[in-house]
């Protein structure tokens, strides 16, 4: 079990992690969500020892990755670009992983290439969704427990999202190893994700599952008899998604009864509960902007 | 682990830069020696076709001047042109030394810093100790083979040249030499390396490694200076800093101090300045070694990997950086101001030490702390 304890990490001045604490059982698949500069590059690079915590600890088992750099082997970071390998040919890459990780499986990593027609060439002159294959396969080749993925899917045609979401999938089934992806293409997370993090300024806001974060938040459509009370529209608690005519589509953080008898004392004709996406647990939740994504 | 994958590794990223090193290398030591060489044998050949020119300092007919003769201390011509001191290339290979010291350690580290190659090597399953040894090695090892191969052939070709006869109970003296310049080579690397411990990215790294091979000097330099400033005479304090900078805690800090020490006219010919030499210079050098590589492993284990990018990476300690920089700049611009006048320049001093100072603490708000940020983003 990988285990973060306590996390914090001020940088200039500023509190980029503060008291994360989390599990990561093996074959889930964790989705890390939050705006932009909420701390999730930061977290999965302080995860793997790249950068210090001031407070607090990673735990593989019973050892800390900050003491044990060997603790690595079964815990793999993987950035958002392929810069690192660039001046290296694929095989050349792959034998420099092979010389690193003992377990790394070159007939794994060759049957992912050519699954996917990728040809030995400098990584430099691949297609970004090729350079994302690569830099996945290299890393699942390892057959290491954990992964932790910055954006794998950034930039990456629909074809190539789709590529790199089956492998991770494929990964998970057939090895049982974990995987910690932050994104914010939340559509596709929705599709894979066993939990949600939520991360808003440094801090976990919540840590879910899909089910459990729905059952949280509701998004209601009502259609009114008469206009849209101004009432709804001036309450905190909901987002106002759209009002056209009598029909008000609105999100609310949580659901609680009060909201159920304030929308039935205005005698809607018809009140449908929508069902919500990880986009709008996002939205409702962080408090983020349709832009964001 | 196999420490090998590391090297491996940092192989790729220096490999052209090392081999370009060991080239240059065996070209810095071989051919000054056979162009001077070139340019005895020419000296020779004027002096045998044009005797008469050369009478006043030649005893006898110099038509036939051998080679040993023309080197004759009695003759004085050879002393006039140099001997064996004149025949070890010591400027070039230096000059190569520094150059490429600065180059590997900057692509070893910097470049790293630079590119997402540092997080990827920091994710490693290595500690940090082991990636900064390993980068160490690949560059001691090419200055190391550099000064072996070009070495080796450098004394080859003394040994088979008219001119042997020089290096005549001299051997142990030049080996001795080129491992001097062996380890000043592998002490301008570790010192840069040591300073892309703390420099967030390749020039930054390459600055501080010039700031680095110049500051003792330097520092005692102005402190010197601003004595001077004061008193107009060269007293007791004087000669003090001018002690410093021919003793032996001086040459262990600066690379550049220990070599010029040695006294190249006296070193082949005087027993006392070759025992002066042994029991400090090669110790120097290794003591400077020592401390630069400490100092960089211990560094490296604690550079803030989140500042990358910036000019110093320890962001706590920039203050320390300013005050520095601003007490540098205001000795110069005192001992700038205070050589106009002829008598005691306190009042000037003063001026421009404030004047030198302000400057510097201005430069040091734009470029240590805007600088440094801009280089981040």
């Amino acid at each position: 079990m990988l285990t973060v304890q306590q996390l914090s990490k001020t940088i200039d001045r500023q509190q980029v992690l503060e008291d994360i604490d989390f599990t990561v059982d093996s074959g889930e698949i964790i989705a890390l969500v939050g705006r932009n500069g909420a701390g999730k590059t930061t977290l999965l690079r302080t995860m793997v020892g790249i950068i210090r915590p001031d407070k607090g600890d990673v735990r593989y088992g019973p050892s800390s990755i900050f003491e044990k750099a060997e603790l690595k082997r079964d815990v793999i970071f993987v950035p958002d670009s392929a810069d690192a390998l660039k001046h290296y040919t694929i095989n050349e890459a792959a034998a420099l992983y092979e010389s690193i990780y003992p377990s790394f499986n070159r007939s794994i990593f060759r049957e992912t290439l050519t699954r996917y027609n990728i040809d030995n060439k400098k990584i430099r002159q691949l297609s970004k969704g090729q350079k994302a294959m690569v830099t996945l396969s290299l890393a699942f080749a390892v057959q290491a427990k954990y992964y932790l993925l910055d954006e794998p899917t950034d930039g990456l045609d629909v074809v190539a999202k789709s590529d790199v979401l089956k492998l991770m999938i494929a990964q998970v089934e057939a090895r049982n190893c974990s995987i910690i992806v932050s994104s914010h293409q939340l559509h596709e997370l929705e599709r894979i994700a066993d939990r949600i993090i939520m991360i808003e300024k440094g801090r976990v806001k919540a840590i879910m599952s899909l089910e459990e974060a729905r059952e949280t938040s509701v998004k209601l459509q009502v259609v009114f008899n008469d206009q849209v009370p101004v009432e709804l529209l001036e309450r905190k608690d909901i987002e106002i998604i759209n009002v056209t005519g009598r029909v008000a589509l609105f999100m609310a953080k949580e659901r609680t009864k009060e909201l159920d008898t304030f929308v039935d004392a205005h005698d809607p004709m018809l009140v449908e509960e929508i069902p919500m996406s990880l986009e709008d647990i996002f939205r409702v939740q962080l408090g983020g902007e349709a832009s964001v994504f | 682990m196999s420490f090998k994958v590391l090297l491996k590794k940092d192989w790729k990223q220096v490999s052209i830069l090392w081999m370009l090193l060991v080239f240059l290398g065996v070209i810095a030591f071989t051919v000054p020696v056979w162009s001077q060489m070139q340019y005895f044998d020419q000296e020779l050949r004027n002096i045998q076709e044009n005797p008469d020119e050369y009478a006043d300092w030649i005893d006898g007919d110099s038509s036939d001047l051998s080679v040993q003769d023309f080197f004759n201390e009695n003759n004085g011509t050879g002393y006039w042109i140099g001997d064996l001191q004149s025949l070890i290339p010591m400027g070039g290979v230096l000059f190569l030394f520094v150059i490429f010291g600065a180059l590997m350690a900057s692509v070893l580290i910097g470049a790293e810093r630079n590119s997402q190659m540092s997080d990827f090597t920091m994710s490693l399953p290595f500690t940090r100790n082991q990636l900064y040894i390993s980068k160490w090695l690949i560059g001691t090892v090419g200055i190391i083979v550099s000064s072996v191969l070009g070495g080796t052939l450098m004394i080859m070709m003394i040994r088979f040249s008219d001119y042997a006869f020089l290096m005549e109970g001299s051997t142990n003296r030049v080996i001795a030499l080129v491992v001097l310049l062996m380890l000043s080579g592998i002490s301008f690397f570790s010192a840069a390396l040591w300073m892309g411990s703390f420099g967030g990215e390749s020039i930054s790294q390459v600055i501080w490694t010039f700031i680095a091979l110049v500051f003792p000097i330097g520092l005692i330099a102005l402190v010197q200076g601003s004595v001077y400033a004061f008193s107009q005479q060269y007293d007791s304090r004087y000669a003090f800093f001018d002690d410093l900078f021919q003793s032996t805690f001086l040459r262990v800090l600066s690379p550049f101090s220990n070599l010029a020490n040695v006294d190249m006219y006296q070193y082949f010919t005087n027993q006392a300045e070759w025992q002066k030499f042994l029991a400090i210079a090669p110790w120097s050098a290794l003591a400077f070694i020592a401390l630069s590589f400490g100092l960089g492993l211990w560094m490296f284990n604690r550079a803030p990997q989140e500042n990358n990018g910036r000019f110093f990476m320890f962001s706590k300690w920039l203050w320390l950086i300013h005050i520095i920089m601003v007490l540098c700049f205001a000795m110069l611009g005192g001992i700038v101001l205070s050589a106009f006048s002829m008598q005691s320049g306190f009042a000037l001093y003063i001026v421009g030490f404030l004047i030198g100072g302000f400057i510097a603490h201005l430069l040091a708000k734009r470029l240590l702390y805007r600088f440094n940020l801009k280089l981040k983003s």
